[in-house]
């Protein structure tokens, strides 16, 4: 017997296979208690029947069965679905290692004492502003602040230590560094995100919340804890050769979403291929369908993207080319832009590699990119 | 080599793309950081532990199983026994 680091295991595995869903995510519900302007999903817009507990008990056998790990429990907030300990502590109990994703205002003292019988591998709490103002802005219930502080120490009081991380938009930028100062005064992890892209449902309203890519790219920068990792980063991958796939990111490589009906996805926010699990068949032919899906799609030859350096720092993503032009080839400018900006700022900063070699494309590189779907 | 075990049902064996495990469920966060990876013989002896089986009975079924070294065996067997209640994956209840 030998004790091994998850991180080490999930490497392994990677070596062994490229097939086993370690990593899956499950939104219990859309719906949620609070109402948040830039939330990426259509939340309390029900659009079916919700999967019940007994399917979703259903769900997570066929996902112990396929080598899962980690299951994560997202939303909506998952708290508000009143069965959710039924599927939540049948999964601890087939060996999955359970993650949970929250807004944190459902979590009374009693829940976070029946959560500490059974403790989550990792909970996650979106902290979406450092007033009630700011979350009257937000979420539509200043409330919610003060239900959010409460959970937080709800948890922290039966040993329980979540992460923080906040959705950093036009309401809350000047917010970030007072959430930052409350999670180092309870000693929790805390990050923040500024990339803001439209609804699954394609609904773009969440655009107009999100900063200018100056602003973004100046907020990912601010934290100087992150310079070493931007680093790390750049010194590894900057210099890669762009790749002839689309799908360079990861989706479908350790995992999947499954949503509130049933409906498997390759990532949260990519809508679409699609495989209704609920209709029957099998993950092993989910797999098959959405490998075989993502392996037709190549870089298109008139792609801007093939010829720029940033390819492997800009955070290039299908998810956001389907929700912005429902396009997978077409550029996100706002991603573009970002990445530009940063590149201004990390020069300044002295953390980008002074020499980058970046292999382009030749025209006989970009021959290979044509006739994909033969 | 006469004690009984039985497994604490806070860890889950599990099998993951052929590698056999234990996943540690319901301790204190911070100590849900690893896991612990069984090769063949590992996993023979814990799935003989049903809180019934004296660990003497337990090497006899493992010496039918594979040929091994009698002394060697029942060294291994304690040394794994050790590393599981070191851990808290099983208890000695006899």
């Amino acid at each position: 017997m030998h004790k091994i680091s998850y991180d080490l295991f999930k490497q392994d595995i990677f070596k062994k296979s490229r097939r086993i869903p370690l990593d899956v995510y499950i939104e219990v519900t859309h719906r949620c208690n609070q109402n948040c302007l830039q939330c990426y999903n259509p939340v309390n817009r029900l659009r079916d029947v919700e999967l019940n507990a007994s399917e979703i008990k259903y769900f997570i056998d066929l996902l112990v069965d396929a080598g899962c790990l980690w299951l994560n429990f997202t939303g909506g907030e998952p708290f508000i679905r009143e069965d959710f300990f039924e599927f939540y502590e049948y999964a601890m109990g087939k060996g999955l290692l359970c993650c949970i994703q929250s807004n944190g205002t459902l979590i009374t003292r009693s829940l976070a004492e029946r959560l500490s019988d059974n403790p989550p591998y990792s909970i996650d709490i979106t902290v979406y502003g450092a007033s009630r103002e700011t979350y009257q802005s937000i979420t539509g219930s200043g409330e919610g602040f003060d239900a959010c502080h409460k959970g937080i120490e709800n948890l922290l009081s039966v040993g329980i230590k979540p992460s923080l991380k906040t959705t950093v938009i036009k309401q809350n930028k000047n917010d970030v560094r007072a959430i930052r100062d409350l999670a180092k005064s309870y000693a929790l992890n805390y990050s923040y995100d500024p990339n803001i892209h439209p609804r699954i449902d394609g609904d773009k309203a969440p655009q107009a919340l999100r900063l200018s890519p100056q602003e973004s790219a100046d907020i990912m920068l601010a934290d100087e804890r992150h310079h070493k990792g931007w680093k790390e980063y750049l010194e590894l991958h900057i210099d890669e050769p762009i790749p002839q796939e689309l799908v360079v990111c990861g989706a479908l490589e350790d995992g999947f979403w499954i949503d509130p009906y049933g409906i498997l996805r390759i990532c949260g926010i990519v809508p679409k291929p699609t495989y209704n699990l609920r209709h029957g068949g099998t993950l092993e032919e989910a797999w098959d369908f959405f490998s075989g899906y993502i392996n037709s799609q190549r870089l298109e030859p008139d792609n801007p993207c093939l010829k720029c350096s940033l390819f492997s720092f800009c955070g290039h993503c299908i998810g956001w080319s389907e929700l912005e032009h429902q396009d997978w080839n077409r550029k996100v400018d706002y991603l573009c832009e970002i990445a530009h900006f940063q590149e201004i700022e990390l020069k300044k900063l002295e953390i980008w590699p002074k020499e980058v070699k970046k292999h382009v494309p030749s025209e006989k590189d970009l021959c290979k990119t044509t006739n994909h779907t033969d | 080599m006469q004690e009984v075990y039985k497994k604490n049902g806070d860890f889950v064996y599990r099998n993951i793309a052929g590698e056999t495990l234990l996943v540690p469920i319901r301790k204190a966060i911070k100590e849900l950081q690893s896991i612990y990876m069984f090769n063949e013989t590992a996993c023979f002896i814990w799935e003989k532990i049903d809180g019934r089986r004296r660990l003497n009975e337990i090497a006899h079924l493992l010496s039918s199983e594979y040929n091994i070294d009698k002394i060697c065996m029942e060294t291994d067997i304690l040394e794994f026994i050790r590393k599981l209640k070191d851990i808290g994956a099983v208890q000695c209840i006899r």
